[in-house]
């Protein structure tokens, strides 16, 4: 995110405080895609991720006045969405869960990813596409929460590492460790496709 | 190609999914929905509060000028008002003048009945015996006007 826009976000954050609560909505439209993805991506499941996203967006307002404005805005806000995504869990391991991936239809993608356009490829490519993204997802599932969370912020959102251990809320050694440890999980998960694509 | 490299072109090619327009602004729709649900319980005390502070001066206002306005009309109606006033109870009036006479007065109903007696005898000696009914009003009445303690 740029300056401009967490500038922006401060200016927001001031007027809400003062009272022009409505405001908030500009704050949701801006940061809801990154929540969603990234609850999306720790879940798996895109209705537990949207209502964490939401959960995380109510809270977040009422937790307002206790923002510091050291961190970002979405920082603050991503880390109270991993807490939401963590709690999803802990109901899930309480209550019997199908976790399954999403199979939508063949537009939307596979779990949290977008698939490429298949409309020119053959079916059996597409049926191969969609397995990809779905062993891939499931391999993500199989990490350690903290090694999951570390790995979706830096991979597959693109966020700095420090930003990771600002949301995740330790320090950056920490973070980097998460980090390596996830990469050489998932390669062992993913052995058979990574090489069978580095071959190809 | 390392993993990482691996991974990185593969999230290129199949970028994380974005909510559609629609979901998007459905989204925001119910997380405002949700924090007005929220919020509003929350300032309706005050609001109430608010409200409460402007009835209940004018309630007060409302209240004392139909008082005030009954109690005017109440004094130019004065004779109406004691005649509906409800009777003094009237063991206070015979109590009363029995208590101070015998404490007032020096005299003892003993004294005055011995007096009336010795009056009566005397008139009875005066009359020869012949005490009649209207004599004896008259020698009563004479009594009345008499001082007795003296």
């Amino acid at each position: 995110m740029s300056q401009a826009s967490d500038q922006s976000d401060r200016e927001t954050i001031a007027a809400i405080l003062a009272g022009d609560s409505e405001r908030y909505a500009e704050l949701v439209d801006t940061h809801q895609t990154g929540a969603i993805q990234l609850a999306y991506s720790l879940l798996s499941n895109y209705e537990d991720a949207r209502d964490a996203a939401q959960e995380a967006f109510v809270s977040a307002f009422h937790s307002l006045p206790r923002f510091k404005g050291s961190a970002r805005f979405s920082s603050w806000l991503y880390r109270i969405v991993v807490n939401k995504a963590k709690d999803k869990l802990r109901k899930r391991q309480r209550t019997p869960y199908m976790v399954s991936v999403d199979n939508d239809d063949e537009s939307a993608g596979v779990g949290p990813f977008t698939l490429p356009d298949l409309k020119s490829k053959a079916p059996a490519e597409i049926m191969h596409e969609k397995e990809l993204a779905t062993t891939i997802s499931r391999a993500v599932q199989q990490l350690p929460f903290k090694q999951r969370t570390a790995f979706v912020l830096h991979h597959m959102q693109g966020k700095p590492l420090q930003e990771c251990a600002d949301v995740m809320g330790c320090r950056l050694g920490t973070v980097k460790t998460h980090v390596f440890r996830a990469t050489q999980r998932l390669q062992a998960l993913l052995a058979a496709l990574y090489s069978e694509r580095t071959l190809s | 190609m390392t993993f990482h490299n691996w991974f990185k072109q593969w999230m290129q090619e199949h970028p994380l999914r974005v909510p559609d327009e629609d979901d998007s602004r459905r989204f925001t729709q119910d997380v405002m929905r949700q924090i007005r649900a929220d919020v509003m319980p929350a300032h309706a005390p005050a609001w109430g509060g608010w409200r409460l502070a402007v009835a209940l001066p004018a309630f007060a206002i409302a209240t004392t000028l139909i008082v005030v306005t009954a109690l005017y009309l109440t004094r130019d109606n004065g004779p109406t008002v004691v005649e509906a006033a409800p009777p003094t109870p009237p063991a206070t009036e015979q109590v009363e003048p029995v208590q101070l006479a015998h404490t007032d007065d020096a005299t003892s109903p003993f004294e005055e009945a011995e007096a009336i007696v010795a009056l009566l005898a005397a008139l009875d000696e005066e009359l020869n015996g012949d005490l009649s009914a209207d004599t004896l009003t008259e020698a009563l009445r004479w009594i009345d006007e008499s001082d007795l303690s003296s």
